[in-house]
């Protein structure tokens, strides 16, 4: 298998196999739009992801490497959030920068799998919980006038539980 | 600076350190003194300045800040309704965000589908043309905090006449209400309440069932008139009649039929021509069908059988919980509760009394979700949010959540017979419509959540059971 060389927004370089790299659309369409051809020693730059996350994306496109192609979204679908599988849920067991950098980073490098599971995550960690206990675990300051947060209580009043 | 060599440098000036993190700059400004010191020179500290951009300053150390829009929505689309309304409390731009995801049509529609599967469809088809599914959502939401809903009561279709006595009401797609009268079917506009642009349907029939593309109705000589109403294709056929019909069950694009001796019938409406398949002939004389996955039919003998193809086979029996049973087969709206009574009464001894009492007077039954209407023969009309008596379904030993008393009143124009004879339910933004028809009139009862407009026309209902809890 032929590998090519991903650099770091801090200048390491990643020496990764292409189909493992190919994971991300945006690599795959630099390498395949762009003519970058694949036995050439050229380098990837990818200036939006740092070495510590690029590290992190390059171990889990190794485990997926032989996933199926994800389905297409069907939006009539109801979208679950508890059919992570075990390994995602070690993998993703960071703290909650590194896991926002990963959606960052699986957003710039446009891997859905991986885009997936982590807002899956986020969403698992809002799931259940009051809006005080949302604004305490993702340090989110509230800044509604309590004239407006009483607005916005009534206007929420339908789907509060009995 | 290693690498740069220098015989003799006397002073180096506008150096600009960058770094990502404070310990960074620390790091180097530590680095870049220890090799100045080495060249004894010095660094001029009061000339020397930190900076942080402005930007990093204001920034709420929230990860959540970093993420651009689209993301924070994709997150959003994970969560169920009620939670992700909720999360609208957190901060302005969560509110900001949800209040535009209230547009997709598409995600409600999923929430819709999810959290009331059973009723969406027909609160869809039901409902004004044009109403947003997230207020389709809210208004089907706000059923379970009935108690607090204002109510607004009007009524129509005064029948006068014996020919003009009422007999059924349906709501139709487009909010076209048909009254099926006595001597016709009449459309009333559901905001006006006034006479639809639409043609009535004159005749004398015993039911009468329409949907969005038909008609279906049985006549006093058993038979049934099948009548399309929209015809895509001049090769479709435009009506059919069966005869000696004695119940039919009409569901979207199928309709069953059961003829005087028990043999069952099977009509497909979406076929070009309205021909029936004969299933097969029911042993047992049947009492009424339901269609849930497949054909149910519940006969006089209280069986409940079921038939997937064409071959009959026996679910249950209905013994015990009886209400129970019906709900979970789905056979309460059909059914005549003449006959309940009778099974209570006669047949089964371990009848709880209050039951046998009770359902002498039902005269109708619907199920909305977990919504049930109930209607009897003295006018008074109730409604149950979840009835069930330690985990059973049985709204004659619950506590209905409103009730009215529609023959005690004195614009009633018949005092001594007022029986419910059917109830339609239609969501509008904010609130409900609930449609009771009685042989004299269509009583309207608007149940609003967040009144707008004049209630001055509002009569205080007869009577409301004060909030309870289910």
């Amino acid at each position: 298998m032929p590998n090519i060389k991903l650099q770091s927004s801090d200048s390491e370089i990643f020496d990764v196999d292409v189909e493992i790299a190919k994971c991300s659309v945006t690599i795959k369409t630099m390498l395949e739009d762009l003519g970058m051809d694949e036995d050439e020693e050229e380098v990837v730059p990818l200036p939006n992801v740092n070495s510590a996350i690029l590290k992190k994306v390059i171990q889990w496109a190794t485990y997926h490497k032989d996933d199926p192609p994800l389905p297409e979204d069907d939006e009539n679908k109801e979208k679950r959030t508890d059919d992570i599988s075990s390994w995602d849920a070690d993998f993703l067991k960071v703290d909650q920068g590194t896991l926002f950098e990963l959606i960052l980073a699986a957003n710039y490098l446009d891997i859905k799998g991986l885009l997936d599971v982590t807002c899956k995550t986020v969403a698992n960690m809002i799931k259940g919980k009051s809006p005080e206990e949302i604004r305490k675990t993702f340090n989110i300051k509230n800044d509604f006038t309590a004239a407006e947060e009483e607005q916005v209580r009534k206007e929420n009043e339908w789907c509060e539980e009995k | 600076m290693d690498e740069l060599f220098v015989k003799c440098l006397l002073y180096a000036d506008n150096q600009v350190i960058l770094a990502l993190l404070a310990c960074g700059l620390q790091e180097m400004t530590n680095k870049m003194n220890d090799s100045v010191k080495k060249k004894s020179m010095k660094v001029n500290v009061g000339k020397t300045k930190a900076y942080r951009p402005k930007m990093s300053e204001d920034r709420v150390d929230s990860y959540f800040e970093t993420l651009p829009t689209e993301i924070v929505l994709e997150i959003f689309t994970y969560l169920s309704a009620k939670p992700l309304f909720r999360c609208r409390s957190v901060c302005r731009r969560w509110m900001c965000l949800i209040d535009t995801l209230t547009t997709n049509e598409l995600l409600w529609r999923r929430h819709c589908k999810s959290d009331f599967g059973d009723i969406y469809k027909v609160a869809r088809m039901k409902t004004v043309p044009g109403l947003p599914w997230f207020d389709l959502y809210k208004s089907m939401a706000w059923w379970s905090h009935l108690s607090k809903a204002a109510v607004i009561e009007d009524e129509f279709s005064s029948a006068a006449y014996p020919f003009q006595t009422n007999l059924s009401t349906i709501a139709l797609h487009n909010g076209v209400i048909g009254v099926h009268t006595r001597s016709k079917i009449v459309y009333y506009d559901i905001k006006t309440l006034e006479r639809a642009n639409r043609d009535a349907v004159i005749g004398t029939y015993m039911r009468y069932q329409e949907n969005y593309d038909t008609i279906v109705l049985l006549n006093g000589s058993l038979s049934l008139h099948i009548i399309r109403k929209l015809l895509y294709n001049p090769i479709l056929e435009s009506r059919a009649v069966f005869d000696n019909v004695k119940l039919f069950h009409l569901c979207d694009h199928k309709l069953f039929y059961v003829t005087i001796n028990d043999q069952l019938f099977y009509c497909d409406l979406t076929c070009d021509r309205l021909t029936s398949v004969f299933l097969t002939r029911c042993p047992e004389e049947v009492l009424c069908l339901s269609y849930l996955d497949c054909l149910h039919i519940l006969t006089f003998k209280q069986n409940i059988f079921k038939l997937p193809d064409k071959v009959l086979s026996l679910v249950s029996s209905i013994n015990g919980d009886m209400l129970e049973l019906l709900h979970r087969y789905q056979f309460l709206e059909q059914l005549d509760w003449r006959i309940f009574h009778m099974w209570t009464f006669g047949l089964n001894p371990a009848s709880d009394v209050n039951t046998v009492v009770a359902s002498l007077d039902v005269t109708v039954v619907r199920v909305y979700g977990k919504v049930v209407f109930v209607g009897t023969r003295w006018g008074i009309f109730q409604i149950y949010y979840e009835p069930y008596v330690n985990g059973v379904f049985d709204f004659f030993r619950s506590e209905p959540v409103k009730q009215w008393n529609f023959m005690e009143r004195s614009d009633c124009p018949v005092l001594s017979h007022c029986p419910i004879i059917n109830i339609e339910v239609l969501e509008l933004e904010n609130g409900h419509t609930v449609l009771v028809t009685m042989p004299k009139k269509v009583v309207v009862l608007h149940l609003r959540h967040e009144p707008k407009g004049s209630v001055s026309k509002a009569i205080i209902p007869y009577r409301t059971v004060p909030k309870e809890t289910i």
